[in-house]
């Protein structure tokens, strides 16, 4: 799987997300992208709901709820679309560790239509990579920042 | 009327690309079971061997997490919708239980520790880390190759467990080793194709397995182990070959395992990679691992001096090009004489107390090199592909006065 379109992340989305990252800290902070065809529309910030320095998940309701309302949000027709079509991406922060997937971001990556968006806290100014994680591999997705 | 499960993209592979899958049921527990029994694939997906939830699948019923309520007791009522999502987590560190070993000694594979080599980083260089690859089972890299060539020839039916087909390679060294005590473990008889200038250890370790060795001319070197293992394998269709030099599977162990270790230990961080290069499988599946991650990596290939072809190394110049090797993806060969490796090896023994064996001491010095050209905040990673125990004979470890290393490693194969 090479060649996976340029991730398009608006500047105001971009500073909205290190802000976010910035405020959860001292833990990882989390969230998902809304947009379609690779572009990143809008945030959707989520609980952590196992709030750790070194851990995120997506808390189960906010995480149903966060889809429910990508899908209204961007006309997602339940009968013949998934939501994963207006996923654009899968937001988390590390706190002190470079903006690359650990062995546990990749070992329980089920999404393998989004991209992981990573907010890397430990250089200044932070880091902002997206990957995507399919079958245990991880291949760089370029990101163009935006206006 | 019926229940209807809507199911992730990530599942429906194993539920023949279904969007939602009707089920019966007056409990969740029983509306899975009804899931189970259609689609069995889709179980160890959702469900542990104890039938509980995974952890990383979330499962709603009326829009409610089933998890924070009955669990799998929570009624489903007829028309009822249960939707399973897998959780968007992740984290920053290696979760212990994902910890190698539990099966046969073959689940001791990989996994081996990087360490840092901070009494050898050139002053004002980059930080200098080595993979400790002597501490898998056999003693050597050559682990990860065996066990992706094996694997792979089973799973498509060249190979059959315990069946005692004969295996045989072309190899004086590491991964004769590797497939002898794999085809011990997995009931084959291997046959080794060497050179008679091999060392003993590597003859007897081999032997010691319980595989057959045949000789090839020392003169002809390795390449004339491979001739020899070429015409015996095409007069005997029955034994398998694997033969690494062409094999993508052994590439692909090192980027499937080698690489991603790596990245896993420095977050990513690397900056330049080296290693010598045999077969090139390091080279090829570690480089391509790094450079995912980091297209600006520098893959440094440790070259020995034409002539020298004693190393364990291959020199470009000397005439076969393993099929698996791109050398387009290579950065940099630096070159590397036999001394500089001797002289890296007692380095690493006597400041860094890590027995390496010869071909280590050549990645060693050009990784020192390439280090001493970068920054401080930088890393260099280099691989110990195997330990000095298997080069004791050589007496190269200690220092004699008057010697002369160049001719002391004459005549000798050392991988
Ligand atoms: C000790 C040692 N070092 C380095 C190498 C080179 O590794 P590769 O075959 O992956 O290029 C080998 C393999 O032949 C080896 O046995
Ligand atoms: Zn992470």
């Amino acid at each position: 799987m090479v060649g996976d379109a340029p991730l398009v992340l608006p500047r105001a989305l971009r500073d909205e997300l290190v802000a976010h990252a910035r405020a959860g800290l001292p833990n990882e902070a989390c969230g998902i992208l809304g947009g379609r065809n690779g572009r990143a529309e809008r945030f959707y910030p989520a609980v952590n709901g196992e709030p750790s320095p070194f851990f995120y998940s997506i808390e189960s309701r906010d995480l149903l709820r966060i889809l429910q309302e990508i899908e209204r949000d961007f006309g997602v027709d339940a009968a013949q679309e998934d939501v994963e079509d207006a996923v654009a991406a899968i937001y988390h922060s590390h706190v002190e560790s470079p903006a690359f997937p650990s062995r546990t971001d990749v070992e329980i990556a089920h999404w393998p239509d989004a991209a992981y968006l990573i907010v890397g806290l430990g250089s200044e100014p932070p880091d902002v990579r997206a990957f995507m994680i399919r079958d245990g591999r991880i291949s760089r997705r370029e990101i163009i920042v935006e206006g | 009327m019926a229940i209807q499960i809507r199911i992730p993209p990530v599942l429906r592979p194993s539920v023949g690309g279904a969007r939602q899958v009707a089920v019966e049921g007056a409990t969740l527990r029983e509306a899975l079971a009804d899931l189970f029994a259609q689609h069995p694939a889709v179980q160890s997906q959702v469900v542990d061997d104890a039938g509980e939830i995974n952890r990383f699948v979330n499962v709603y019923v009326d829009n409610e997490d089933v998890r924070l309520g009955q669990g799998l007791d929570t009624p489903v009522a007829d028309g009822g919708t249960v939707i399973v999502l897998p959780a968007m987590a992740g984290g920053s560190v290696f979760p212990p239980n994902l910890c190698r070993g539990g099966g046969d000694v073959l689940s001791a594979i990989g996994g081996t520790p990087l360490v840092e080599l901070p009494h050898l980083r050139p002053e004002g260089g980059a930080r200098v880390w080595a993979k400790l690859e002597m501490l898998n089972p056999s003693g050597s890299i050559k682990d990860r190759v065996a066990l992706s060539l094996i694997d792979a020839a089973e799973a498509d039916g060249r190979l059959t467990p315990g069946s005692g087909q004969i295996v045989m390679e072309p190899t004086s060294g590491n991964t004769g080793i590797a497939l002898a005590m794999i085809c011990a473990v997995r009931g084959y008889r291997f046959r080794a194709v060497m050179p008679e200038s091999a060392t003993p250890e590597r003859v007897q370790q081999i032997s010691m397995y319980g595989a057959e060795i045949v000789f090839s001319p020392g003169e002809l070197g390795s390449n004339g182990g491979v001739a020899l293992a070429r015409e015996l394998a095409a007069a005997d269709p029955t034994i398998y070959m694997p033969f690494q030099y062409a094999n993508p599977e052994n590439p692909n162990a090192h980027y499937r395992t080698t690489g991603p270790e790596i990245l896993d230990a420095l977050d990513g961080k690397v900056d330049a990679f080296v290693a010598g290069l045999g077969t090139g499988g390091t080279l090829m599946g570690v480089g391509r691992a790094l450079r995912e991650a980091n297209p600006d990596v520098q893959i440094v290939a440790a070259e020995p001096l034409q002539g020298e072809a004693v190393m364990g190394l291959r020199s470009l110049e000397d005439g076969y090009t393993p099929e698996i090797l791109d050398v387009s993806q290579l950065d940099r060969k630096l070159l590397v004489t036999n001394t500089e490796s001797v002289q890296a090896m007692r380095l690493a023994l006597r400041r860094e107390g890590i027995w390496i064996g010869v071909s280590c001491g050549a990645a060693l010095s050009v990784a020192l090199r390439v280090a001493g050209q970068m920054d401080p905040d930088q890393n260099v990673v280099t691989v110990f592909a195997d330990g000095g125990a298997r080069y004791a004979s050589a007496n190269l470890f200690e220092e004699r006065e008057g010697e002369d290393l160049e001719e002391l490693m004459e005549d000798r194969l050392w991988w």
